[in-house]
């Protein structure tokens, strides 16, 4: 017999499924009243966004840290539940699934770029769960089951280029990272140019992962702006900064994403981002006592944390908002709850008073201009005051009313894509 | 009957592990457990468990071209990503609206197949050896990667299809329009991609294709490509033609690596380019490397473990850590992966007991 | 003076790419062409070079030094991973691709656990000069200077050293090395130090001019392995130089004439088809045109 050559035993490999299964089995549990509400959390604390999402973690920390400490809501604790999304968007979906189906949280917030945002979201309007998304964006989206905290085009980027023209003059060069959020920002832009009377005289779309800038730069110089609009996005983007400089290449520049995220002023010697103008919602230097006080708490959970950022913010937000409106529903069913959320919460954010506006589900914040200086300090040059997110209303959604399930884009609305003329 | 037969003899041959009775019992017994997996598992888990199965066809595709045939690939998961974009693009122009589930499947098949086929006749046939393979698919998938990543804007329609950059096929146009599930209605059975009935197709092809794969190594082409794997000047000198059988397995391997893609569209109704990145050609690499690639028994159970090991780590900030502690700890302990490592430690620990016990009597 | 600005500003560009692509390669290759060992975690040997630079730079120490330190750190790091790691797969290429992809794992991930997010870059030296109405940076001339200096260095090490002529006898017939009394393991171990100290030194001189994170050295990595198969093993500072020309020059020129994506896209289709005509990379191409001269 040929025995030897083969191989033996095998009851061992039904060892593996069962072993899974069980793994899988053990997982279940029941609700009970007085059990812990979940919160379900996806964020990159690996890969090359956890350098900008971790903060993001801290503001949720801090925001149940505080609640828990008042006596929870409705008398139950509120519990986090942490997955690391791992900078894959594959993976938030498979979570956001893990939240819904194993976990059966109550609400989930997740994704940091629009790409993983649409990855878990879809997931949980899918199965009707609750989701938030708590970082700036490039807005549109009406659905039911959806909310943000973070800012959005008609509150960044339309004040920010405004701003810009009076200051430096009507040219400028658009450098957007190439996928939707770029492409729907560098519309937006044109369409602030119309509106306010600029010119965009050049508009570059980069590659996801490109860290090489010399090209631009010239492009840059040869347009000869007045200023520049930056969507620079991932850590590969950011070394235009550190090579325009090296360059002497710099122009003052208005950015939705970099400095209230990533934290560049601190990251870069001057003078990379000198005259980096940034409408922003919060920044760990925002100039409030309430936003002081929130650094302090945030820091008291996480010492080590480099940064307070916007999506810090954001996050504490958006569970603030949650705990409201569990409150005010008496419960934690879902549709009690999206009414609650629908019933026009206010809540004071770091920043300064934020309103859920019912119609979009999308937040009326206060806007404040920053400006990098030559020592690579923010300085707060304007304030725009209070802004709200009306351009989906003025498309006629009012998701109180119908669930509109999509997202629109600027392209889609004439009055924005008649700018765009090329 | 006798080719049948013939076949079925195959499946027990010795270049794969699994000669004997009892591993046929074992395997019955996980065939069972696996059929058994809704009774007993809960909506998640059998939807995850899905989704882990969707993993094998790529793993058996990367076993089938590197633990036989000897050719690493770094860019297989262009195959995947290709056959998962090729049928989202015709399933939204077909299925949503002709209903037409086959013709998508066909297109999600034949559009990696061709590729593989163009690439494969361009680089077998220049006598192109390891590693320049290895990268020039790495450069393959990178190009789609980049391709796909920048088509966000408006004018990246495919019939009704939006490209839809990183966001993702069809999730950036104002109307979204997703790939996709399969839906067959033949004899009035509707068959929908998230129920039982997805999770059986899957499970039925996986067993399928790791039983036709084990009866094709046992074949002449079989033991052809370990040939090729071990000697190919001394393969061609025996008068094969060794272009022509890389060629052929790379198409078959394309094929299955397409499997995954689909399936995992059809799972999801979601695909990004990401799966054209290099973290997803790695990933394949080190579920087959850590496994054992010269056993596609252990590819699969290694595959399933790893998949369902790296998920699990999400819970921590650890997960590459441990992913590359394996990796790094396999090759260096058991550099024909785990599982052949141990199968083959037994084996021979036996056949020494048994040898010292006959010598005693 | 529009044709002399543009002619300078397609030069710098040109200048520019084959610094970059000559730095994040040089200790790529030689590890390749000497051991038959692919070092995936060569990205990370550079992470580790910048990482080495910024600290030393912010305690005080002069950026030249530190640069230096920043290679020296990377190369003991290197010996150490060889004495470790490596050893086990000399000439096993997919092999030691596999591990130490998994290193490269451990080591990205680590130093995000270790030394979190936040790594200050290092401002860059010299500022910038003008020609016609674009401005330039003298520090991105001068990595190409410096890049080119590393070529030159290196083919006059394998040229006339001691150490030259035994890593070259090694690569071409270790046993015959062995037998005549090479300490062959040593070569090993001081070249895998060599292409590492190299891989941190190109790190801590981008990390002048660039991002530095945990994953900085992935930005790298897929272009340096272009590079490196792109040159092939045969002969290092010929096949590196080959390299990095025609991928730099077909880059340079699709990136300024059309747009970023178009430049990266025409770079991997020119190294398909230089892999295709040449399978062995150029270096080796070349080399079997020459024996073929010689024998005529």
């Amino acid at each position: 017999m040929s025995r030897a050559t083969g191989f033996r035993p095998s009851w061992k490999w039904a060892v593996v499924p069962l072993a899974l299964a069980a793994a899988g089995l053990f997982s279940t549990t029941d609700a009970a009243a007085e059990d812990p509400i979940k919160i379900c959390v996806i964020d990159d604390h690996s890969g090359d966004f956890a350098l900008i999402v971790k903060p993001k973690t801290l503001g949720y920390e801090t925001a149940i840290a505080e609640i828990n400490e008042a006596g929870g809501v409705l008398g139950r604790q509120l519990e986090m539940v942490f997955y690391d999304g791992q900078s894959d968007v594959k993976r938030h979906q498979e979570l956001a699934q893990k939240c819904i189906l194993d976990d059966e949280v109550d609400v989930i917030m997740a994704g940091a770029t629009s790409s993983a945002r649409e990855a878990a979201r879809a997931v949980a309007v899918e199965n009707e769960v609750i989701y938030w998304h708590n970082n700036q964006g490039e807005g549109g989206i009406a659905d039911k089951y959806s909310f943000f905290t973070g800012p959005i085009p008609e509150q960044q980027i339309l004040t920010g280029v405004s701003y810009m023209i009076e200051k430096y003059g009507p040219k400028m060069y658009i450098l957007a990272a190439d996928y939707g959020f770029g492409q729907v920002s560098a519309l937006w832009t044109h369409a602030a140019a119309g509106l306010y009377g600029g010119e965009v005289v050049g508009e570059e779309f980069i590659p996801l992962g490109n860290s090489d800038f010399a090209a631009t730069i010239a492009n840059i110089q040869k347009a000869k702006p007045d200023f520049g609009v930056f969507y620079l996005v991932g850590g590969a983007q950011y070394n235009y900064y550190p090579q325009a400089a090296a360059a002497g290449a710099n122009i003052p520049a208005v950015s939705t994403v970099n400095v209230q995220q990533g934290y560049e002023h601190k990251r870069y010697p001057p003078p990379a981002l000198v005259d980096m103008y940034i409408p922003f919602a919060f920044v760990e230097e925002t100039p409030t006592d309430s936003a002081r006080a929130f650094v302090e708490k945030a820091r008291a959970i996480n010492p080590d944390e480099p940064y307070i950022n916007q999506m810090t913010r954001c996050a504490y937000v958006a569970i603030h908002m949650m705990a409201l409106a569990w409150e005010r529903a008496g419960t934690t069913e879902t549709q009690a709850t999206i009414a609650a959320l629908e019933s026009g919460l206010s809540f004071a954010a770091p920043e300064g008073p934020v309103f859920l506006d019912p119609a979009t589900h999308h937040l009326t914040m206060d806007i404040r201009m920053g400006r990098v200086n030559e020592n690579h300090d923010l300085e707060f040059v304007h304030d725009f005051g209070a802004i709200e997110p009306w351009w989906l209303r003025t498309l006629g959604v009012n998701l109180v009313r119908t669930d509109e399930a999509r997202q629109f884009l600027p392209w889609d609305d004439p009055r924005l894509a008649q700018y765009k003329t090329e | 009957m006798m080719p049948l037969r013939r076949h079925l003899g195959l499946l027990v041959g010795p270049q794969e592990m699994g000669r004997t009775w009892y591993f046929w019992v074992g395997f019955v017994i996980v065939i069972g457990v696996g059929a058994a997996a809704p009774q007993y598992l809960g909506r998640f888990d059998l939807l995850n468990l899905a989704n882990f199965l969707t993993s094998i066809f790529l793993a058996l595709s990367l076993c089938l071209i590197w633990g036989f045939c000897g050719i690493l690939s770094l860019g297989q998961a262009a195959f995947l990503g290709l056959g998962g974009y090729a049928y989202g693009v015709a399933g939204i122009n077909f299925i949503e609206s002709h209903g037409n589930t086959w013709a998508a499947l066909g297109i999600g098949l034949a559009v990696p197949v061709l590729l593989a086929a163009v690439l494969g006749f361009v680089m077998f046939y220049a006598r192109l050896k390891g590693v320049y393979v290895a990268i020039l698919m790495l450069v393959v998938t990178l190009l789609f990667e980049t391709f796909l990543n920048q088509t966000a804007g408006q004018g990246w329609f495919i019939g009704e299809a939006h490209l839809g950059g990183n966001n993702g096929l069809g999730r950036f146009s104002g109307v979204i329009k997703k790939p996709p599930s399969f839906i067959f209605s033949e004899g009035g059975i509707k068959f929908l991609g998230k129920s039982y009935a997805f999770f059986y197709l899957t499970f039925g092809l996986a067993v399928l294709c790791y039983l036709g794969l084990r009866i094709l190594v046992n074949s002449k082409l079989g033991y052809v490509m370990v040939a090729i794997r071990e000697d190919p000047e001394r393969t061609e000198a025996l008068g094969y033609d060794v272009r022509l059988i890389q060629l052929i397995v790379f198409c078959i391997s394309a094929l299955l690596a397409s499997m995954s893609g689909i399936l995992y569209v059809s799972w999801g109704r979601f695909i990004t380019p990401d799966v054209f990145g290099v973290y997803n050609n790695i990933l394949p690499v080190i579920w087959v490397a850590v496994a054992g690639r010269k056993s596609l028994t252990a590819t699969v159970i290694g595959t399933l473990v790893l998949v369902w090991l790296s998920q699990r780590l999400t819970e921590t900030d650890y997960a590459f850590v441990v992913l590359g502690g394996i990796l790094l700890g396999a090759m260096m302990l058991l550099p024909e992966g785990v599982i052949t490592g141990i199968v083959d430690r037994g084996t021979a620990l036996r056949a020494r007991l048994a040898a010292r016990k006959s010598a005693r009597a | 003076m529009e044709t002399i600005s543009f002619i300078v500003g397609l030069l710098y560009q040109y200048a520019d790419t084959i610094a970059l692509l000559a730095l994040s390669a040089i200790g790529l290759i030689i590890i390749f062409g000497m051991m038959g060992v692919i070092n995936m975690a060569h990205g990370e040997m550079m992470m580790i070079g910048a990482y080495i630079t910024s600290f030393a730079h912010y305690a005080g120490i002069p950026t030249a030094l530190a640069v230096i330190l920043g290679g020296i750190g990377a190369g003991l790091a290197g010996m150490i991973i060889e004495r470790l790691v490596i050893r086990r797969f000399y000439g096993q290429l997919l092999s030691s691709l596999v591990a130490t992809w998994g290193l490269s794992l451990i080591l990205s991930q680590g130093a995000l656990l270790v030394f979190g997010q936040l790594i200050q870059s290092v401002p860059t030296p010299f500022g910038s000069f003008t020609v016609g109405e674009l401005s330039y940076s003298y520090y991105r001339m001068f990595i190409f200077l410096v890049a080119m200096a590393m070529i030159a260095g290196l083919w006059a090490l394998f040229r006339f050293t001691r150490f030259g002529v035994r890593a070259r006898a090694t690569m071409e017939n270790p046993r015959m090395a062995r037998a005549l009394g090479v300490d062959t393991s040593r070569v090993y171990a001081l070249t895998f130090g060599l292409g590492t100290m190299l891989g941190g030194f190109a790190g801590g001189l981008l990390a002048l001019t660039s991002t530095i994170g945990p994953f900085y050295g992935m930005t790298y990595t897929p272009q340096a392995f272009i590079t490196v198969v792109v040159g092939g093993g045969a002969e290092i500072v010929t096949g590196l130089l080959a390299s990095v020309l025609s991928l730099g020059a077909i880059k340079t020129i699709f990136m300024n004439q059309t747009n970023i994506l178009l430049g990266h896209v025409a770079m991997l289709v020119l190294a398909f088809v230089i892999i295709r005509l040449m399978p062995s990379g150029i270096s080796d191409w070349v080399e079997r045109r020459q024996v073929r001269v010689r024998e005529r």
